[in-house]
């Protein structure tokens, strides 16, 4: 068992800071500033109890395409572009609604919370997160949005934080503005809205493959609320190496373990009331606002002590939208695609071993990751982790070889990273002994699959970096000023556009924290950049960093330069902050892709 | 565009957990001194108790915290512009689509936040005091007495259901920090702020940069929480994407010419 409290940041150990017997840091308060001192609703109001690893892990249905004649109206191809370069092979639907979902099937939570998700009829399972694509390079696809989610003051409205106006962003998928769902792209209830994805590779470079992607809710002012609710689902793309098949003759083939044993995993952190109800840091939610005032007292609300622009901590770390779930594994190989789905947590993760005795082992030759992707782009060549940072809408392929193992043995996934109090990034410590996220049950392989798959020395090649492209640089700061989240000083208008960018053309854009207590996981949608230095050093051929990526992990006082490219469509999308609650205020730019020659 | 090589844009001195004891002071002393309108709502809490006399702050920011965290919603006691006393959120929130902002009769020279609130108030025309509720709170508790802000509110041309509200430092500083944590340093160069908007009857809350340059997406920002009712219909309309080449407002894709 490894005791020791590591210090993440040297630079966070400044003045004015204790700790305090239990490794929770204090900030002394001041009158002239709002106290740091406040209290968290993961520690004035914990969840109700739960019983560990209880339920097993909720296995999202696949999305299944539907005849096109059910379509009405049909989708329009003059709304899209580039449509008829990639007319869509498949059509699909998804039927957004609010139902009750069950997190955990012991005490308060067992009557279900309500909630927002997917359900395709009246009779179907109502599930969250949404169904799982998997879809192919070469074949476009059209997704049907329905919203039926109720109204803004419906009596049926249950899920009371957050805003049935919806615009749902593939994450990060090579997709035109219009299909991107950005924020300002919504959709009401009682409406639609068609996204075509064209499913090609950016410049169409097979270099530029991306494997791993998600969907989820972007709505101005209530993204965090919004995906907390439920709104997130995997989107995952296929092609020859990466070709879901563990047994595929082709020789190329990467035979990556697949079908059952490639299992996608979002992680959310939630807050729930005694009800089991699921509940926003600002006002209770699920059982209606109101609570009777006590005696005495100005009680009326439950909820944080802030109206919380930091970020948005619970307490209950949920996997596939189930509180600390159980998966059994066979002693093979399994990929896990782990994806943090927020609001603000960030997840430093690894493994740890109990035997069936009860020992318990943190350092077994089989408690590592083989991971394959950053982002969901694959590295050069698989990478053997002991831990990896999960910072928000970081998606991370891994392999885990359970054959290391014995039937009988409880392999746990552990969160060592602790957070500040208020939720605006890490504390700069690890927690002793961690949280544990879920627990992999080993049983005997299955003879008739046996283990086919394999971890290949080699994945994908990266793209070339030319400097011969690059049209221009920028700068962007990320900071806190009056009371707000900025970028180069500003807060989000939905009316300016902060670059021009020239389709075809490359930038290099450099990316600063100027504050020295925050982190920021940035994220640029569109296409994949790749890193040039990192605190004015560069980046060595065989790390993590090294790779294809959409989020940058902007720790504080941290500055990453970077070198992207922007090709095949026009349009405004944006780069913000993926502490969603940062984001909702107002850490946001747009760009737009405009034709050579125009840009700025 | 910013310059890649310009480091005017680091901040030199942030104020953060850590250090923001000495700093806050310092920044105080020598802001109130100068131009404290210019500061507005980042140190909301050193103007209201600065300006209350010799209470001793500590003491008070540590009764005031103690009493949001217990109160959850600080229910304290205002008077509005009309010398009329209520309590803040049973009387004035509790049931209702609000628009919140903090400001002081002082500030809005140099920080026009209130005249953003009134921009948004005229366009909501006979729906304020009906639909939305508005309520402009000053941190400047000695100065902007009701009878002054009476006399502001006439300027803004304020209708009824538009309050302008005055409470003791203590409150003032409880709504500030339920409904706005502002700590952090003075940024004299950023013209922002946040005005809250929230339907307090289904417990939606959410802000708006004050110094919005698009009236009508605002407007539509802070109606979105009001209730809505949609026609029972099993076609559901096309919000979007619009047709390529086709022009309209930027939050709402549907064809030209549709409701
Ligand atoms: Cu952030």
């Amino acid at each position: 068992m490894t005791n020791r409290r590591d210090v993440l940041k040297l630079g966070l150990a400044a003045g004015g800071m204790a700790a305090t017997a239990h490794g929770k840091v204090e900030f002394r308060q001041s009158g002239l500033v709002f106290p740091q001192g406040f209290t968290p609703s993961i520690e004035a109001a914990p969840s109700p109890p739960i019983v560990p690893f209880k339920d097993p892990l909720f296995r999202m249905p696949v999305a299944t395409p539907e005849p096109l004649s059910t379509f009405n109206p049909l989708p329009d191809g003059r709304r899209h572009q580039r449509f008829y370069d990639f007319p869509p092979v498949d059509y699909y639907k998804e039927n957004i609604v609010q139902n009750r979902w069950v997190y955990h099937t012991e005490g308060p939570y067992a009557q279900g919370s309500w909630h927002w998700g997917w359900q395709n009829d009246a009779a179907g399972l109502f599930h969250a997160p949404g169904p799982t694509y998997k879809v192919r390079y070469g074949e476009p696809v059209l997704v049907r949005r329905l919203n039926n989610l109720p109204p803004v003051g419906d009596p049926d409205a249950r899920v009371q934080f957050a805003l049935p106006s919806i615009t749902i962003h593939l994450h990060n998928g090579h997709t035109a503005s219009e299909s991107d769902g950005i924020p300002t792209d919504f959709f009401n209830s009682g409406e639609f809205w068609d996204h075509h994805y064209a499913n090609f590779p950016a410049g169409f470079d097979n270099r530029e493959i991306m494997n791993t992607l998600w969907y989820h809710d972007h709505r101005l002012d209530f993204t965090a609320p919004n995906v907390y609710a439920g709104l997130s689902g995997f989107y995952l793309l296929f092609d020859d190496l990466d070709s879901d098949n563990e047994n595929d003759p082709n020789p190329d083939a990467f035979r990556l373990p697949s079908g059952d044993y490639d299992i996608p995993m979002i992680l959310h952190d939630v807050q729930f009331n005694q009800d089991g109800q699921v509940v926003f840091d600002f006002f209770d939610g699920g059982l209606g606002p109101r609570v009777e005032p006590e005696e005495d007292s100005d009680t009326i609300y439950i909820g944080s002590s802030n109206f919380t622009l930091f970020g948005m901590l619970g307490d209950r770390i949920t996997v596939n939208r189930t509180i600390s779930p159980r998966l059994t594994v066979e002693a093979r190989k399994y990929r896990f695609r782990l994806l943090n789905g927020g609001p603000s947590r960030l997840y430093l993760l690894s493994l740890r071993l109990e035997r069936a005795d009860g020992t318990v082992v943190d350092n077994h030759p089989g408690l590592k990751f083989y991971v394959l992707t950053n982002d969901g782009n694959m590295l050069q060549e698989p990478l053997e982790m002991e831990s990896f940072p999960l910072w928000v809408a970081n998606r991370v392929d891994v392999v885990v070889d359970f054959s290391a193992f014995e039937p009988g043995d409880k392999v746990y996934l552990v969160n060592r990273l602790e957070m500040r109090d208020d939720g605006a990034g890490e504390s700069g410590r690890l927690l002793d002994e961690g949280d544990l996220v879920m627990r992999y049950d080993v049983v005997p392989q299955n003879p008739d699959v046996g283990d086919p798959s394999r971890i290949p020395d080699f994945l994908r090649e990266l793209p070339d970096i030319n400097m011969d492209e690059v049209r221009r640089e920028r700068l962007w700061v990320f900071d806190y000023d009056n009371g707000q989240w900025t970028v180069n000083g500003r807060v989000m208008d939905p009316n300016r556009i902060d670059a021009l960018i020239e389709q075809g053309s490359a930038e290099v854009w450099t990316i600063r924290n100027s504050g020295n207590s925050w982190s920021h996981p940035v994220h640029t949608h569109f296409e994949e950049f790749q890193f040039l230095e990192f605190n004015g050093k560069p980046i060595a051929n065989d790390s993590f960093l090294r790779s294809r990526k959409d989020i940058i992990e902007l720790g504080p006082n941290e500055e990453y330069k970077f070198f992207g490219r922007w090709r095949d469509f026009f349009g405004t999308h944006v780069m913000h902050c993926h502490n969603v609650v940062h984001e909702d205020h107002e850490m946001m730019i747009q760009w737009k892709i405009v034709p050579p020659g125009m840009g700025d | 565009m910013t310059d890649i090589n310009d480091r005017s844009q680091v901040d030199t001195e942030p104020v953060t957990p850590d250090t923001s004891v000495s700093k806050a002071i310092s920044a105080r002393r020598k802001l109130l001194a100068s131009l404290p309108a210019a500061i507005a709502a980042a140190t909301l809490p050193a103007l209201a108790f600065g300006r209350a006399g010799e209470m001793d702050i500590q003491q008070c920011s540590e009764d005031t915290l103690r009493r949001v965290a217990a109160a959850r919603f600080p229910d304290v006691t205002v008077t509005d512009h009309q010398g009329q006393q209520h309590r803040f959120f049973a009387d004035l929130i509790q049931d209702r689509v609000v628009m919140i902002n903090f400001m002081s009769i002082e500030a809005e020279a140099d920080y026009p936040v209130t005249a953003q609130v009134a921009r948004l108030v005229h366009s909501f025309a006979d729906k304020i005091g009906k639909e939305l509720h508005v309520f402009s709170i000053s941190y400047d508790s000695t100065n902007d007495t009701p009878e002054r802000l009476a006399e502001f509110a006439r300027q803004f041309d304020a209708p009824e259901g538009w309050r302008f509200l005055t409470a003791d430092a203590d409150s003032v500083v409880a709504l500030g920090l339920k409904l706005y944590r502002a700590e952090g340093r003075p940024h004299r160069k950023l013209d922002a702020d946040l005005i809250h908007y929230g339907n307090a009857a289904s417990g939606l809350w959410a802000t708006v940069g004050s110094m919005y340059q698009d009236l009508d997406l605002s407007r539509r920002r802070i109606a979105s929480v009001m209730p809505r009712e949609v026609p029972p219909s099993p076609q559901l309309r096309q919000a979007g994407p619009r047709r390529l080449n086709t022009h309209g407002a930027i939050y709402d894709n549907a064809e030209p010419g549709r409701v």
